[in-house]
């Protein structure tokens, strides 16, 4: 059975368009993989003030959107390529493809 | 020299007296004015109010008309969710749910927002056009492809070049009719702003981006308009290729270093624009942080062919002392700025008795040597210079971040930053002297002192 993975979606309260952007398409993304795999948690997370950076676990660089798998950052304000991200939730879970 | 003309010069990669500064109001300009973000992009009036309320407060040398890159999408059928902060994003791809690439129809004056925000745009050319430099912002091809089909861009980039590349000649056509637009509404300059290409490689942007991209810039000559190549995010990879599209200008965010993009641009002899932090500095920094970006940002990129501006478009709660503090720096009025945004009244100074005093004195106003460039470089040249005359010349820091300096630099009338004063009579502004002529100008004040 696979485990539960948390994948942790981080953005600035105010983002600038371009991260604005990147942020929807990977929340798409996130949205459809979650289709596929119900054992995958989202959660979205708002940044009002970087004070508050350390408050994430796993945060660390301050680039946005930020994306976390089970408190790992995985990308900082740059998309992730679905397969990627597939592969790394699936590692996670303890499913391992069979050759 | 006008403000406009300031920043066509720079464009066109000639040196100026004074680096131009634009400042990317977006949905800021809705704060500015009192309402929300939704309000303010579905209106041609709240247009027009903020984009003149920028001009009065930052007093740039240009603006964008508008800075929403979902006006096209929109047009096409992309559905927008509109928010009270931000600017409104793309939350359906109509070519991922089925509609064929056959039947988007390139948007005309007539759909989406566009008579609003032609409408907007003629009165704010009309307002503003003869002072300031007005920017129209359409979105780049690659950007509106990902706005159309959504994230398969990239596998299909792989799987199915053929179509990748239809997509992107249709992108161009709708990018060349919207230019076309925005240039009959009477802008200045068109921005073309494709921040998604930072994602993908040097040669997926040669391939899929530079035939299109080059395109419209060739349309944009032909109208005799100038145009600048914006890009968000880490696209290092990717300026010699935007370079080799041929835009007037390459405009970067802070992920890339301006030196680098300095570098590459003269190469190809297009002038460059950024890159003051948008989120550490303008949006969470404080107005001497401010003054601290752009002054760095200003002392790389030199008057020619540079032209000082965020990375993106300024966040909706960016405080507005931030950004005016910028254009203190720019116009050499950080002292009257740091003046009526400071506390000083109970602040006490004494100014040496300069002519009297038994050494030559040698003051460096910065903001600190130890985090601004320039200013760690003038110092540099002072401790050098000064060591050689040993006990006959003292020199002091005076950083502006404390109250005192603040005060000492009103009271010796110094307005801008780094400024180098021998014995009390202001010798350098922003200009890091060479050492042995520092050295001569020192040895002259030891002489007149007769020490």
């Amino acid at each position: 059975m696979a485990q539960k993975v948390k994948v942790t979606l981080i953005s600035l309260k105010h983002p600038c368009t371009a991260c604005l952007i990147t942020y929807g398409l990977i929340k798409e993304m996130l949205e459809k993989i979650q289709k596929d795999f119900d054992f995958v948690e989202i959660e979205y997370l708002e940044l009002e003030d970087l004070k508050h950076i350390h408050s994430i676990p796993g945060l660390e660089v301050e680039k946005f959107p930020a994306l976390l798998i089970n408190d790992e950052q995985i990308t900082a304000g740059s998309l992730p390529m679905k397969k990627q991200l597939i592969t790394i939730i699936k590692s996670e879970a303890g499913i391992y493809e069979k050759n | 020299m006008n403000s406009k003309q300031l920043v066509i010069d720079a464009l066109l990669n000639k040196e100026v007296e004074r680096i131009p500064w634009i400042p990317f109001v977006g949905c800021h300009a809705a704060k500015l004015i009192g309402v929300s973000a939704e309000e303010y992009f579905k209106d041609s009036t709240n247009i027009v109010n903020g984009i003149t309320k920028a001009y009065e407060e930052y007093r740039p040398d240009g603006l964008p008309a508008l800075f929403d890159l979902q006006v096209e999408a929109e047009a096409m059928g992309c559905t927008l969710k509109y928010a009270e902060m931000n600017p409104p994003s793309v939350v359906t791809h109509p070519l991922e749910e089925g509609v064929k690439l056959s039947e988007l129809k390139v948007p005309s004056e007539e759909d989406g927002r566009f008579p609003i925000v032609l409408e907007a745009t003629r009165k704010i050319c009309k307002k503003l056009g003869d002072k300031i430099a007005i920017y129209g912002l359409i979105t780049g091809p690659f950007t509106m492809a990902l706005h159309l089909l959504g994230t398969d861009i990239f596998y299909k980039m792989m799987d199915d070049p053929e179509y990748t590349h239809e997509l992107l000649k249709f992108c161009e056509k709708v990018c060349i009719s919207t230019a076309r637009m925005y240039i009959d509404a009477g802008v200045d300059v068109i921005a073309v702003v494709d921040p998604m290409t930072s994602q993908i490689s040097p040669s997926c942007f040669s391939e899929f981006v530079s035939p299109y991209a080059t395109s419209i810039f060739n349309y944009i000559r032909s109208r005799a308009k100038l145009s600048s190549f914006f890009v968000c995010g880490n696209a290092k990879k990717n300026i010699e290729e935007m370079c080799k599209c041929k835009p007037n200008n390459v405009s970067i965010d802070e992920n890339i270093p301006l030196e680098y993009v300095k570098k590459i641009c003269q190469k190809y002899g297009v002038s460059f624009g950024g890159n003051i932090k948008l989120t550490v500095t303008m949006l969470f920094g404080t107005p001497t942080d401010n003054i601290k970006d752009a002054e760095n940002c200003m002392s790389i990129g030199g008057k020619k062919g540079f032209i000082l501006s965020p990375g993106c478009d300024i966040p909706f709660d960016t405080p507005s002392e931030n950004i005016k503090a910028i254009t203190s720096y720019v116009h050499g009025e950080v002292s009257k700025f740091l003046e009526s945004n400071s506390t000083l009244g109970d602040v006490k100074v004494e100014i040496p008795d300069y002519k009297n005093e038994k050494q030559v004195i040698i003051d460096v106003v910065t903001l600190d040597s130890e985090s601004c460039a320039p200013c760690q470089y003038m110092v540099e040249a002072v401790k050098n210079s000064a060591a050689k005359f040993g006990s006959k010349v003292r020199w002091a820091e005076h950083k502006i971040k404390e109250k005192e300096s603040v005060v000492f630099m009103l009271k010796m009338g110094v307005k801008n930053i780094p400024t180098l004063l021998i014995d009390g009579k202001i010798k350098y502004i922003s200009t890091i002297p060479e050492e042995s002529q520092l050295e001569k100008d020192i040895e002259s004040a030891v002489e007149k002192k007769n020490i």
